[in-house]
């Protein structure tokens, strides 16, 4: 399956922006990168850029990713821009009302 | 192959969202509403099967404030610059102070203290007792020098 619309691609973009920052991690961090389930976590990231289904599998292994950059990069490394800028579009319509 | 389902990451940020939402500053919010229905979009979610973008968007949104906390702006509070600034002061200042002792700890305390530095506050229960436990416990306070005893001598008079 290969996604199409905007949402889909913004998904995508964010997973190869996480993927940047978990192997920059991994080279700061070589225990990180040597540890067993960090090819598991890369390959799912590249697999959803891929547009590939997003089976529980590989959300689990995205979700743990932005946990391993929360626990050694801070907040902000954490958060794919997709988030952030949904949370403020809906703050934003939020707001309005 | 096992087969892995995403009911644990659920379990964590609804119970995440329900503690959220038992705060004052979150149930009284103007944005109440959203995390409600973010909760209940989550609670629609199937969790042994593949998922949408959207779904997955909903989902990253929520354990996003699971990692960091729920934003004041998210909740529909007016931003207050000044304030803002006077916190985001005060955390930085004790992050930085606790840095050095954090550094002796694990890496959960030295999280904690990493988030200070960067203006975010504890994010709950747990990272608050932690925190508190580093300040009573865990900073090397070098002991007062004790008054040196005088032994008293042969009397002048």
């Amino acid at each position: 399956m290969k996604y199409t619309d905007p949402f889909d691609l913004e998904l995508r973009g964010d997973c190869l922006e996480i993927l940047d920052e978990l192997d920059d991690l991994a080279s700061q961090y070589p225990l990180i990168g040597a540890g067993a389930s960090y090819p598991d976590l890369r390959s799912s990231l590249v697999e959803i850029a891929d547009g590939q289904p997003l089976t529980p599998a590989r959300v689990v292994n995205l979700l743990s990713a932005m946990r391993v950059l929360h626990l050694h990069g801070g907040p902000e490394q954490a958060m794919p821009p997709m988030v952030l800028n949904r949370a403020a579009r809906r703050a934003q319509r939020f707001g309005r009302n | 192959m096992t087969r892995v389902s995403l009911a644990p990451a659920f379990h964590e940020v609804l119970a995440f969202l329900d503690r959220m939402l038992a705060l004052p500053e979150v149930r009284d919010s103007p944005n109440v509403e959203y995390i409600r229905r973010l909760q209940g979009d989550l609670l629609v979610m199937p969790q042994d099967e593949p998922l949408s973008p959207a779904d997955v968007g909903v989902l990253l949104t929520a354990w996003r404030y699971r990692l960091t906390g729920i934003p004041a702006t998210a909740l529909g509070y007016p931003p207050q610059p000044e304030q803002d600034a006077a916190i985001d002061t005060t955390l930085r200042t004790a992050g930085q102070f606790l840095q050095p002792y954090a550094a002796q700890h694990s890496t959960q305390i030295q999280r904690i203290v990493d988030d200070l530095v960067e203006g975010h506050a504890p994010l709950d229960a747990g990272d608050t007792a932690a925190l508190l436990a580093l300040v009573l416990h865990g900073l090397n306070i070098p002991p007062r020098p004790r008054r040196k005893r005088v032994p008293a001598g042969p009397s002048r008079a």
